[in-house]
């Protein structure tokens, strides 16, 4: 049943590659066909070369990679809260980041800092939340969601001050932050290295998955260790978002809306709908940031505005749909 | 097949219960009866190994039911729940193919042989026509009917079922207890908490009381199902009368 699947995963592969594509020939300055070839065999112009191995194809694979992690940890949460309209935040995992990034940038250290401290500060954020919602022993989908909930509306609140607070110069680079952005992405190694990982370790977990979606008793029932496996869920998607949140800052939407799509065209199976998600989640974004690249061409908008713009009226038609 | 042994369910609020000491044989069918509080879903879960108890131990196959692994307990018995989570919705024929969970390994996909299992089951419990439906779609009776397909396709040699009959209308009572009673003649058993007394003196072997105030009793079910017993157990007056050589039980009322 879940092979029937295959041809459809296959050509939403392709349409991946095409938007790839598309993300290195437009910019400020559009390229023709010929020119990547050209560079991919060793002969183009310095300029070509510079603009898409240097500049161009590290960002897009970078946008790719954090848009794949982010709908792959929406998934995940959606099942391990049970709840269709978690994200990859809603524990309050950028709240953490975001933070711990500002704070970074408010003492004036460089990019690396800045990144790192947004990594520590969104694994703290996981870890409170966890420990919070799992320390009295008892913890239920309901209680974690709104342990979540909680913490994120407090870093919600430390964001506001800290914005409000600051100077004047410093507000752009931190709004920046805050929406979500990618030219000052770092290597995209780690984020491929960690999807494509993850996802091997992920899809012959789906079945189980999708037991745990029929409720925790049930999936117990029918032989699920279910703690070992919410734990597990939890940790990867923690790790996912703290990558993603480390080299883009927090994007909204993607891993909202990305794993409902992929449901309407997939079906429910996680077996299917976890690549899926993280080849759609990749090309929204690639798709979206290189929309944020020539909009407003040379100047560069946060990646975040994008999606958010696509995303809002996406979610709003879909759940307007499942209301009928 | 399953034994207690001094089993102590742990209820919270009801600091002194009765030990049990049950032995549950293959061919055997039991009812649980209760009021509503008396603990009889804690004590099903208790004997899945889904909740720990309070002192004592649940054997299953004379080894304790923690000493297996979660997959080889739902290899071993399933269980049909009250109520089923359908957040996200799955079409009923990938609901049923759950059934199958235990048995694959992480890698494997559903055989061919694991669809016509799943098949079999809705076919069963006459949901042939619905498979590619969503369960969100469901009526409650349809979805129960589900939960009890999804145990027809796990396919485990004791069947725990919580108010198996919950929802259904009386054609489908009949035909779901009438299955769960060729289980059980093929040498099976079925432990079910039920509402109905009628319906467990036709269908069940055996009858465990289960009082609120944490006291049990149980075994063959013409000592159990006695009028004073079953007046104390629900403290509800009951009337009795005989059709076909059987015993009826039916609620008194000053009304009507």
């Amino acid at each position: 049943m879940v092979l029937n699947l295959l041809p459809r995963l296959m050509l939403l592969a392709c349409i991946a590659l095409l938007v790839m594509l598309l993300g290195l020939l437009l910019g400020s300055v559009n390229l023709p066909l010929e020119s990547i070839t050209a560079v991919l065999t060793g002969q183009g112009s310095p300029l070509h070369k510079t603009l898409i191995l240097d500049l161009r194809l590290p960002r897009v694979l970078a946008a790719f990679a954090t848009g794949g992690l982010l709908a792959i940890a929406g998934a995940l949460m959606q099942v391990l809260l049970r709840n269709p309209l978690a994200d990859p935040y809603v524990l309050g995992l950028s709240g953490g980041a975001a933070v711990a990034a500002l704070l970074a940038m408010l003492a004036g250290v460089g990019v690396f800092w800045v990144s790192s401290a947004a990594f520590g500060g969104a694994l703290f954020s996981t870890f409170l939340v966890f420990g919070l919602a799992y320390g009295s022993g008892q913890a239920s989908a309901t209680r974690l969601l709104l342990t979540g909930v909680v913490v994120a509306s407090g870093w919600g609140a430390l964001i506001s001050f800290l914005l409000a607070t600051s100077q004047a110069h410093q507000l752009p680079g931190m709004l920046y932050w805050l929406m979500g952005d990618l030219s000052h992405a770092p290597s995209p190694v780690i984020p491929w290295l960690v999807l494509v990982v993850v996802l091997l370790l992920l899809i012959p977990l789906g079945r189980t998955l999708n037991v745990l979606a029929r409720g925790a008793l049930q999936a117990a029932a029918l032989g699920v260790s279910v703690k070992k496996v919410e734990l597990m869920i939890f940790g990867l998607a923690a790790l996912l978002t703290a990558i993603a949140v480390t080299v883009a800052g927090s994007i909204g939407f993607v891993g909202l809306i990305v794993p409902h799509l992929m449901r309407m065209v997939f079906g429910y199976d996680q077996r299917i709908l976890l690549p899926a998600s993280a080849l759609a989640g990749g090309s929204l974004l690639v798709l979206a940031d290189t929309l944020a690249r020539i909009v407003i061409a040379p100047q560069q908008l946060p990646v975040g505005v994008i999606t958010a713009l696509l995303g809002v009226p996406v979610f709003l038609l879909l759940l307007y749909r499942n209301n009928r | 097949m399953m034994q207690t042994d001094d089993l102590i369910m742990h209820i919270p609020s009801r600091p002194k219960m009765d030990a049990l000491n049950w032995q549950i044989e293959a061919g055997q069918s039991w009812g649980i009866l209760g009021p509503n509080g008396a603990g009889k879903t804690t004590l099903l879960l208790t004997l899945a190994g889904l909740k720990a108890p309070r002192s004592g131990q649940v054997l299953l196959a004379k080894q304790p039911i923690t000493s297996y692994t979660m997959q080889q307990r739902a290899q071993q018995l399933g269980l049909v729940f009250q109520q089923q989570q359908d957040d996200f919705p799955a079409t009923v024929l990938a609901t049923a193919l759950m059934g199958r969970h235990p048995y694959l390994r992480s890698w494997q996909t559903e055989s061919q042989a694991d669809i016509d299992l799943a098949k079999q089951a809705l076919a069963q419990m006459e949901l042939t026509e619905l498979e590619n439906r969503s369960i969100q779609t469901l009526s409650g009776g349809e979805r129960q009917r589900l939960a009890l397909a999804v145990l027809l396709t796990q396919n485990p040699a004791l069947l725990l079922l919580d108010e198996p009959t919950n929802h259904l209308d009386l054609h489908h009572q009949m035909a779901v207890l009438e299955i769960i009673h060729q289980q059980v003649q093929a040498g099976k058993s079925a432990v079910m908490a039920l509402h109905d007394i009628n319906l467990a003196a036709r269908f069940c072997s055996h009858i465990l009381l289960l009082y609120p105030d944490g006291q049990a009793c149980w075994g063959e079910k013409t000592i159990m199902l006695q009028l004073p017993a079953l007046e104390k157990l629900y403290r509800q007056r009951l009337i009795t009368t005989q059709i076909a050589g059987q015993t009826l039980f039916f609620p008194y009322s000053s009304i009507g």
